[in-house]
């Protein structure tokens, strides 16, 4: 009982840290940086406390949910890098 | 000796890899995951730096902390500028092993507040930080009243 109270507690964490995040692409008033720090903590962040909310909800597929976590957080990482990279670079 | 404790934590590394993939640890996939593991090319592993790479892998261990520390932060900024400073790459990261280099820049773009753009030089990383305009204003105030 208070295992499933934590976990959905933790999942609508996620979900408020993706809504959140996504929400500044819409605004044409912040930077493209701004919008990965945003992005990172929709993506990272959210889709992370997702993740160990179903890992607390369904503790036997702890090790598709860890290489889900792990893909995500590289996934995730790299592709803000990229991004930041292409973005900075001098005209 | 030391190139067979190498040898032995990529192959321990290619096999919890095939575990967590396939999600079972029975004796057939384990030894399908040996042999799948010793058919791909094991490249310049007496190139590994364990020396730098242990303490990057436990530093990583801090970042969940961080990570949720700086969402918080991040949010609390209503009025969000740009400010790109520099940081010092990492003195194991600059010892030539590419992936405490990677580790170091893991670190960095991982957590929310800080986002690596791009290497200046062999030393520095061109990280893009979020500040408060408000906040930037009242320091910059601040130094005036101060001269």
């Amino acid at each position: 009982m208070t295992i499933t109270f934590v976990s959905y507690a933790i999942l609508s964490l996620g979900l408020y840290f993706w809504i959140w995040g996504t929400l500044p692409i819409l605004n044409k008033e912040h930077s493209i940086f701004y919008k990965l720090h945003t992005l990172t903590v929709a993506d990272s962040v959210g889709s992370l406390l997702i993740v160990v909310a179903l890992f607390l909800l369904a503790p036997q597929y702890w090790p598709l949910l860890l290489v889900t976590a792990i893909s995500l957080s590289l996934w995730n990482t790299i592709f803000s890098y990229i991004l930041g990279n292409i973005s900075d670079r001098p005209s | 000796m030391a190139n067979f404790t190498r040898l032995t934590l990529v192959l321990l590394f290619r096999i919890t890899c095939w575990c967590l993939v396939t999600s079972s640890i029975e004796t057939t996939n384990l030894l399908t995951g040996l042999v799948v593991c010793l058919l791909i090319p094991f490249g310049d592993f007496r190139r590994l730096k364990m020396r730098a790479l242990i303490p990057e892998i436990l530093l990583i261990l801090r970042l969940p902390y961080d990570m949720i520390k700086e969402c918080f932060e991040l949010m609390l900024i209503n009025d969000p500028i740009d400010n790109f400073t520099e940081e010092k790459v990492n003195i194991r990261a600059t010892s030539g092993s590419k992936f405490a280099e990677f580790f170091d820049l893991f670190r960095i773009t991982f957590t929310p507040m800080s986002l690596v753009t791009r290497r200046e030089n062999s030393d520095v990383w061109r990280v893009h930080l979020v500040a408060s305009a408000s906040d930037v204003e009242t320091k910059v105030k601040s130094k005036e009243s101060d001269k």
